[in-house]
C-alpha cells in the first residue's frame, strides 16, 4: 500500500505530498498541543491521530494553509475530548479546556505557535556560523560580545551577521499588507 | 486563520529584525488596537517561552514519526478493508474443524456436499456489513436501520436493511447559486455482501460485493465526482448542469444521463463499462471512447476495446442472478469468490480458461454450482477449509 500522496495546489503550479506536509506540520502541532497536555508523548500521540484522519482527505485540500488550519480545529476538538475524558478532572484542567474553548484564546496560541515555528525555520535554515550570530545576537550579545564568544574576529563576525540578515529577509519573504484590510 | 498566520509573520520579521517600515506600522496598529494583543506580542516574544518550544521542535525525531504515521495509516486502512476476510477466515477454520467431525462421524456418506452446504450457508447475503465513512472519518457500520439529519437539516440519511438512501430535504433552488463546499462519503461492501445506494441527487447505485465507492454527501458542486473500486450499476438522474462522472482506477467515464455497469475490481486486469441506456464516454490516459446502448468496453492494458453484448449478462447481478455467457472460469470463480467468501485453487493453469455459459441463483448455496460445473466434466472439485481447488 503505498502512503504518501500528492496534490497539485496554486492552481496547478505546486506539486505538495502528504510526507512533506507531515514533515512541515507535525512538529509545531506536537509543540500546541503540548501547550495544553502538557505531556508531549501524548501530544504526539493526538497529532498523529489527527494526520491520520488529515491523510484520508488530503486530496480535498486546496492550500497549505487550509490543510493547517483543519490541523488545528481538529487538534482543538481532540485535545478537549482527551482532557474531558481524563480521569482526574481537576480546576487546572478545567482551566485547559476553557482556554481551549474560547476562540481568542485558541487563536492567539495559534499565533504563538506559528510565529514561534517560522522563527525557528528561519534560523535552522542558516549556516552554522550565522546561526551563532544571530543566536546570540538575538541573547542580546554586541558583535563585539559575539566575536570574543566565538572566538572570530570582529569583521568575520559582522560579515556572518549581514549575509544571516540577507537570508532571512529572503526567506521570510515581504508580507502583503492584508491587515490593515482585515480590521478595516 | 489567515490573520493570525498573517500576524506570526509580521512579529517573526520583527523579532528577527527584517521588518519593513510598512510591516512595522501595520504590527504596531495591530498591537495598540487591543490590549490583549500588546499582551500576546509579549508572550509570543518571552525568550523563555520561545526557547521551550524551539526546544520541543528539536526534540521531534521526524523520521520516525513518519514511520509510525505510515504504520497507523495502513493498519486503519488495511484494517477496515481486510475485517471482513478475516473473520471469514476465522468462520472457515471452524467449519473446517465442522466438517472434519463430520467426516469422522460419517465417512460413508456425502461429506464434501455437506460442508459445501455448510459454508456457502456461512456467507449467505447479508451475513456481512457494509461500512459507511462519514466526512470526519468516523466508521459506521451498516447493521441496524440508521437515520441521520445533517447538522442544517438539509439532508437526512437513512439506511434500512442493505439500502441506503440520501434525501435532500430543501429545496435545492435554495442551494443553487450558493457556492459550498462538499463532502465526501464512502461506503465499503465486504464479501459476501450488496448493497443499494440512492444519492441525494436521486441516481440510484446498486453495489456488488467488495467494492467501494466515494461520492459526494450534498452534491452541491458544479459536477457529480463519483468515485469506484469494484462493480455497481448506476441509474443516474438527469441534471445537464450537473455532468456525473465515475472515476475507476484507470478509466474516467462521462455520464449523460443513463443506465450502466462498471466493473473495476483491482485483482483483474480489465475494467469493463456496459452501457444499458443513454449515453457514456469512457476515457483513461491515452485513449477515449463513447458507448451507445448494448455496447460494451472493456479496458485492458491501456487499450479500449468495444463489444456488442447482451446487456443482461452485466446487469443481472443486481436482481439476484449470476449470468453468464462464454466467460473463463477463472473469472467466472473470481465472482464466486467475492459473493461465497472462498478461494478459489486451479490444479492446472490452462483450467482457468474453460468457457462457461449459464445462470445462477445467488441466494442458493455454493454446493449448487460447483455441482453444476462439475456436471459438465470438464472439471473437478475438492474442498478444503474455505478453499476450493479446482482440478481436471
Amino acid at each position: 500500500m503505498k502512503i504518501d500522496k500528492e496534490i497539485i495546489l496554486n492552481q496547478g503550479k505546486e506539486k505538495y505530498s502528504y510526507n512533506q506536509c507531515f514533515a512541515e506540520v507535525f512538529p509545531i502541532a506536537c509543540s500546541f498541543a503540548n501547550k495544553f497536555l502538557d505531556d508531549l508523548e501524548i501530544a504526539k500521540d493526538l497529532v498523529q491521530d489527527t494526520f491520520v484522519i488529515i491523510w484520508d482527505r488530503f486530496e480535498s485540500f486546496e492550500c497549505k494553509n487550509h490543510i493547517k488550519s483543519y490541523l488545528y480545529k481538529s487538534l482543538r476538538n481532540t485535545i478537549i475530548n482527551h482532557l474531558k475524558h481524563n480521569e482526574v478532572i481537576n480546576k487546572y484542567i478545567d482551566n485547559k479546556i476553557n482556554n481551549l474553548r474560547s476562540d481568542p484564546t485558541f487563536l492567539d496560541y495559534v499565533i504563538e505557535q506559528e510565529t514561534h515555528h517560522i522563527i525557528y525555520n528561519a534560523i535552522e535554515q542558516l549556516p552554522e556560523n550565522q546561526k551563532r550570530v544571530i543566536n546570540l545576537s538575538l541573547m542580546g550579545l554586541s558583535n563585539e560580545e559575539i566575536a570574543a564568544e566565538m572566538n572570530i574576529s570582529l569583521n568575520t563576525t559582522k560579515t556572518h551577521k549581514a549575509r544571516a540578515y540577507k537570508q532571512l529577509k529572503s526567506s521570510l519573504g515581504n508580507i502583503y499588507s492584508i491587515l490593515l484590510i482585515l480590521l478595516k | 486563520m489567515e490573520t493570525q498566520y498573517h500576524i506570526s509573520k509580521l512579529i517573526a520579521k520583527y523579532y528577527l529584525n527584517t521588518i519593513s517600515k510598512e510591516e512595522e506600522k501595520e504590527l504596531r496598529y495591530w498591537k495598540n488596537s487591543n490590549k490583549a494583543n500588546e499582551k500576546l506580542l509579549n508572550r509570543v516574544l518571552d525568550e523563555k517561552n520561545l526557547s521551550n518550544t524551539v526546544e520541543i521542535l528539536r526534540s521531534i525525531e521526524l523520521f520516525k514519526e513518519l514511520d509510525v504515521n505510515h504504520q497507523k495509516i495502513s493498519e486503519k486502512y488495511i484494517k477496515r478493508i481486510n475485517y471482513f476476510k478475516w473473520t471469514s477466515y476465522a468462520a472457515a477454520i471452524l467449519l473446517l474443524f465442522v466438517g472434519i467431525t463430520y467426516l469422522i462421524y460419517e465417512l460413508s456418506g456425502n461429506s464434501q456436499e455437506y460442508l459445501i452446504n455448510q459454508l456457502s450457508e456461512n456467507y449467505k447475503p447479508g451475513m456481512n456489513k457494509s461500512l459507511l465513512i462519514d466526512e470526519s472519518g468516523k466508521t459506521i457500520a451498516l447493521n441496524k436501520e440508521l437515520s441521520i439529519i445533517s447538522g442544517d437539516s438539509s439532508l437526512s440519511i437513512q439506511n434500512i436493511s442493505n439500502a441506503l438512501k440520501y434525501t435532500s430535504t430543501k429545496a435545492n433552488s435554495k442551494l443553487e447559486g450558493i457556492r459550498m463546499k462538499d463532502v465526501y462519503h464512502t461506503l465499503i461492501i465486504p464479501t459476501g455482501g450488496e448493497h443499494f445506494l440512492e444519492l441525494s441527487d436521486g441516481t440510484k447505485i446498486w453495489l456488488n460485493s467488495e467494492s467501494k465507492i466515494k461520492y459526494p454527501k450534498f452534491m452541491y458542486g458544479k459536477s457529480r465526482m463519483i468515485e469506484l473500486e469494484g462493480e455497481a450499476y448506476f441509474e443516474v438522474a438527469e441534471n445537464k448542469n450537473k455532468p456525473f462522472f465515475v472515476k475507476t482506477k484507470g478509466v474516467n467515464i462521462k455520464v449523460l444521463g443513463t443506465a450502466f455497469n462498471v466493473s473495476a475490481y483491482h485483482n483483474e486486469d480489465h475494467i469493463t463499462t456496459t452501457l444499458v441506456d443513454g449515453k457514456v464516454s469512457i476515457s483513461s490516459y491515452n485513449d477515449q471512447m463513447t458507448l451507445e446502448p448494448g455496447y460494451q468496453s472493456v479496458y485492458r492494458k491501456d487499450k479500449f476495446e468495444k463489444l456488442k453484448v447482451d446487456t443482461e449478462y452485466f446487469t443481472e447481478w443486481k436482481n439476484g442472478t449470476f449470468r453468464f455467457k462464454r466467460i473463463n472460469l477463472f473469472e467466472l470463480t473470481n465472482k464466486l469468490s467475492r459473493w461465497y467468501g472462498v478461494q478459489f485453487f486451479f490444479d492446472k493453469e490452462e483450467l482457468k480458461n474453460i468457457k462457461f455459459t449459464g445462470a445462477v441463483q445467488k441466494n442458493k448455496p455454493l454446493g449448487n454450482i460447483l455441482k453444476t460445473l462439475k456436471e459438465t466434466k470438464h472439471i473437478k472439485y475438492k474442498v478444503s477449509g474455505n478453499s476450493v481447488l479446482i482440478m481436471k
